[in-house]
């Protein structure tokens, strides 16, 4: 039976990228962007969803998604963004972009607040801004041929002259590792790493600055992810490209990220370069994450700390410092206090109580003791009142 | 797969053709393997070593699809000894979930059949299945029983109308009709405890969706040991969750597998998870085994070209690469498989005079190292080469059985004098 079908295998799928033909830049205009070190700037940033009843559609409550988290990131380089499913690490790439409204906060793209500018302004920017998503299946429209795919955005924002624009989107096509003949194919006829790779093409064709990658490897198979990471770090030296890079997967973001932050439900606990918070985590958070890591080595025996339960709910998370319903390390104060992110060595950010000095410590107790007192007395006092209220009464029915 | 489907041009005749065998060769696989009279001695056999609770013989398990046979799993051979983990690794759509799915026998059919080979399942008493031949009757007291299975997704193998305790109490009483209603439900509560979870009582009366995925997860790994089974598949349990939920279900797999003394087959694709769990590792590629061996031996020395490239395309804490290595080329056609070594067109350390020879052989190079390379033909003893099925013979099995059917029914007219319709059946 075999026999009988003709099989015509037209391509391969793996054209590793041929780097460096053409420089991008030969096309576009010269732009001068302010030469300040730091790329993006996020400051303080919130985003909250509002919950509302079923009834009368009131805001009854906020899933914290993300509840004020600050970093920086250097020009031309990556900083990866771990956590669990649900700690909002996908809602802090989306909300960096302006891809949603923000609660509070800033988010300074060379040294200006994206959320300050008005709408032709953010039109303009959007171009340096890009995103790839973690679904190379659903995030690509299949009604349209790759070629337009790459090149509509181009077009539009007339990122290069018309007569150049064919000879730049085969240029870019190359660069992703795909070939010219596929311009004109669906996506459909592709396999998940081909998809993935004209996503981003599709990004990298408007020639931005920044790109947020959320989970782009997650869903392919280990010998494609391998291809696809290459491809991201090879287009980063090429074109100078500064990534958010966001993982759950900590083996990847130890090989692609200059540094690392780690969130946990809505907040970022400990942020460093990633040597430093690899070698040395900080946070009782990360060290569990990073014992979670399976190792390929059977004879590797780790101490595995095993974090009981699963993260609890944004709309109503603990008090004090939000991850002491999990930690081993918890202590009295960190029912009360939230623990403040500082920096801790150069560089190297976390919150814990752990670190505190002494006289924080003293002044965190302090603070709790009077809490407490507080509450203490108002107990006594509402006591007081219910007794004085009841005597009343009885009084009253004594007259009566 | 459907990449293939676009890319094979087949004109009308060739597809209709090709459907036309198929149903042939399908209805009477199926025939066979709906024949709930079948005489027992034709699917209980021995093991070849009592210490395995599962051997895979040579099997092979085809899907007769309209763009040809797609050879998903072509000659595998491996054994799952008692009370150890065997963990199967390989790129997607290299066979691994259609090997454990004919071990269970819930391959889609009629397109999916195990066509040749012997899957045997230890009955402990000396005697053993041949899955690939029991009927399907008796393929539903083993499922359950003796193996069960996890999911990747708990989520669509759970119902999500009926509530968490009735779904263990449903299985527990299709297995273990002679137990009361109380006793059911004590059983189940000691399984939802004894997978971790703390609100056992109140998870008993929720509904799946109420679940998180690890809870859920726990709830089928809880469903799967209900009845004891001997064999535990599990099929990427972990992959679609976080990294601490993996810990916490793979932890818990571990423990388990003790407390109850069974053995898992554990699928993955993440070598990081097979190194912590596998006693035994079996490499896959293209529908068959490349190499297989001991956790240390496939770790420590791995051999094939295939398995050097899978370790090192995985990025790896505290071991720091310029570049991934990443395996140039893809997987060959599945319809059309080539009759060389199917590595050859990706492997770096191809030898171009032996590798154009046929399928390298399985070679023993230790006592439990067995690989299937060129490089190694002289480094040890062949053991086997699997004896794939040319498509033709599938035909001429057809032909032959048609022969016999007609020559008993001839048989069965001559003695009773009547048509006996009884005598369709076929025995041999
Ligand atoms: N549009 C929305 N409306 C309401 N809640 C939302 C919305 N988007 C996200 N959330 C909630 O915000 C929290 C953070 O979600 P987010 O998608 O950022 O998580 P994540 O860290 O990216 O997780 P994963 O690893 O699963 O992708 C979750 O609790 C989620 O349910
Ligand atoms: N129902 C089906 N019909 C046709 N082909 C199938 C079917 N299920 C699986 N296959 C094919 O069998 C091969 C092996 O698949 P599978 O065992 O699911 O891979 P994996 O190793 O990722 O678990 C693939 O080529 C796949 O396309
Ligand atoms: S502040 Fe306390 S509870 Fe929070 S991580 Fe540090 S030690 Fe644990
Ligand atoms: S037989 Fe030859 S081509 Fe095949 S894996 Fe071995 S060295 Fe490579
Ligand atoms: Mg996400
Ligand atoms: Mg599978």
């Amino acid at each position: 039976m075999a026999e009988n079908n003709k099989t015509i295998i037209l391509d391969e799928e793996n054209n590793t990228a041929q780097s460096g033909s053409v420089p991008v830049t030969e096309f576009l205009p010269d732009d001068n962007t302010p030469d300040s070190e730091y790329l993006l700037e996020v400051r303080n940033m919130k985003k909250y969803f509002p919950i509302k009843s079923s009834f009368f559609r009131r805001v009854i409550g906020n899933v914290k998604a993300v509840d004020g988290i600050s970093f920086k990131i250097k020009r031309g380089t990556t900083m990866g963004l771990v956590g669990e499913s649900g700690c909002g690490k996908s809602t802090a790439g989306r909300t960096l972009l302006r891809l949603q409204d923000i609660t509070e906060g800033e988010v300074l793209f060379n040294g200006v607040d994206i959320f300050k500018l008005h709408k032709n302004e953010l039109r303009k920017l959007r171009p340096k801004i890009q995103i790839i998503f973690q679904d190379p299946y659903s995030s690509l429209s299949p009604r349209l041929p790759v070629g337009e795919i790459i090149g509509e955005a181009v077009r539009e924002h007339n990122i290069v002259p018309k007569d150049k624009y064919d000879e730049y989107i085969s240029m870019i096509m190359r660069a992703c590792g795909l070939q010219e003949y596929h311009k004109d194919r669906y996506p459909h006829e592709f396999s998940g790493g081909q998809r993935q790779r004209i996503c981003i093409a599709r990004a990298l064709a408007l020639n931005p600055d920044f790109i947020v990658c959320d989970e782009p490897v997650s869903a392919l198979d280990v010998s494609i992810q391998a291809q696809i990471i290459n491809l991201l770090k090879q287009l980063q030296k090429e074109f100078n490209l500064t990534y958010l890079f966001i993982s759950h997967d900590l083996s990847v973001v130890e090989h692609i990220s200059d540094t690392v932050g780690v969130m946990y439900l809505g907040n970022l606990v400990e942020y460093a370069e990633t040597d430093k918070i690899f070698s040395n985590p900080l946070h009782p958070y990360t060290k569990a994450l990073f014992s979670a890591i399976p190792v390929p080595d059977p004879d590797y025996k780790m101490e595995r700390i095993v974090l009981e339960g699963s993260i609890p709910s944004p709309a109503n998370p603990p008090a004090g410092c939000k991850f002491h319903t999990r930690c081993k390390e918890c202590h009295m104060i960190c029912k009360y206090a939230v623990p403040a992110y500082k920096e801790i060595e150069p560089g190297h950010f976390c919150a814990c109580h752990l670190y505190n000095t002494q006289e924080e410590n003293d002044m965190y107790e302090q603070e709790i003791k009077e809490t407490i007192k507080n509450e203490e007395e108002n107990l006594k006092k509402a006591k007081k009142i219910k007794k004085a209220e009841e005597a009343a009464k009885l009084d009253s029915i004594d007259n009566g | 797969m459907s990449k293939n489907k676009k890319k094979n041009y087949l004109s009308g005749s060739d597809s209709h053709k090709i459907s036309k065998e198929n149903r042939i060769i399908t209805k009477y696989l199926e025939k066979l393997r709906n024949d709930s009279k079948r005489d027992p001695s034709q699917y209980i056999t021995s093991m070849r070593d009592e210490n395995n609770i599962v051997e895979l013989d040579n099997v092979c398990t085809y899907f007769f699809t309209d763009i040809g046979v797609v050879r998903a799993v072509d000659g595998v051979s491996f054994d799952i000894p008692k009370c150890s983990t065997v963990g199967v690794v390989g790129e997607s759509g290299c066979g691994k979930s259609v090997t454990s799915l004919s071990i269970m026998q819930l391959l889609q059919r009629p397109t999916g059949q195990v066509v040749g080979g012997e899957i045997r399942l230890s009955n402990e008493d000396g005697t053993a299945y041949n899955i690939v031949n029991t009927p399907t009757s008796v393929m539903q007291e083993i499922r359950g029983n003796k193996i069960s299975m996890i999911f990747q997704e708990p989520m669509t193998s759970l119902n999500p109308v009926f509530r968490i305790g009735a779904q263990i109490n449903e299985v527990l009483e299709l297995h273990h009709s002679e137990m009361t209603k109380e006793q059911i439900h004590d059983r189940t509560m000691e399984m939802l405890e004894m997978v971790g979870i703390a609100n056992a009582e109140g998870v008993y009366n929720m509904y799946p969706h109420e679940l998180s995925g690890g809870m859920r997860q726990r709830v089928m790994i809880a469903i799967a040991l209900a009845c004891d089974p001997k064999l535990i598949i599990a099929d990427e349990p972990t992959t679609a969750l976080d990294v601490t939920i993996q810990a916490q279900i793979l932890d818990l797999l571990r423990n388990l597998k003790d407390k109850i003394n069974s053995s898992i087959m554990l699928i993955t694709h993440d070598l990081g998870v097979i190194a912590e769990m596998a006693d035994y590792v079996v490499v896959m590629y293209a529908g068959r085994v490349v190499e297989k061996g001991t956790a240390h031996d496939i770790f420590h020395n791995p051999c094939h070209p295939y398995t050097i490239g899978l370790m090192k395309s995985k990025p790896v804490v505290g071991k720091q690469v310029d570049e991934l290595y990443n395996i140039p080329g893809n997987v060959p056609n599945p319809v059309n498989m080539p009759d060389y070594c199917y590595f050859r067109d990706r492997c770096d350390l191809c030898d171009h005079e032996r590798c154009s020879g046929k399928y390298p052989s399985e070679i023993r190079i230790s006592d439990t190292h067995v690989v299937s390379c060129h490089l190694f033909a002289d480094k040890g003893e062949v053991v086997g080469r699997s004896q794939i099925i040319p498509n033709s013979q599938l035909l001429e099995d057809r032909v032959e059985y048609n022969k016999n059917r007609k020559k008993k029914m001839a048989e069965s007219v001559n003695a009773n004098g009547q048509t006996d319709k009884t005598g369709a059946r076929e025995d041999k």
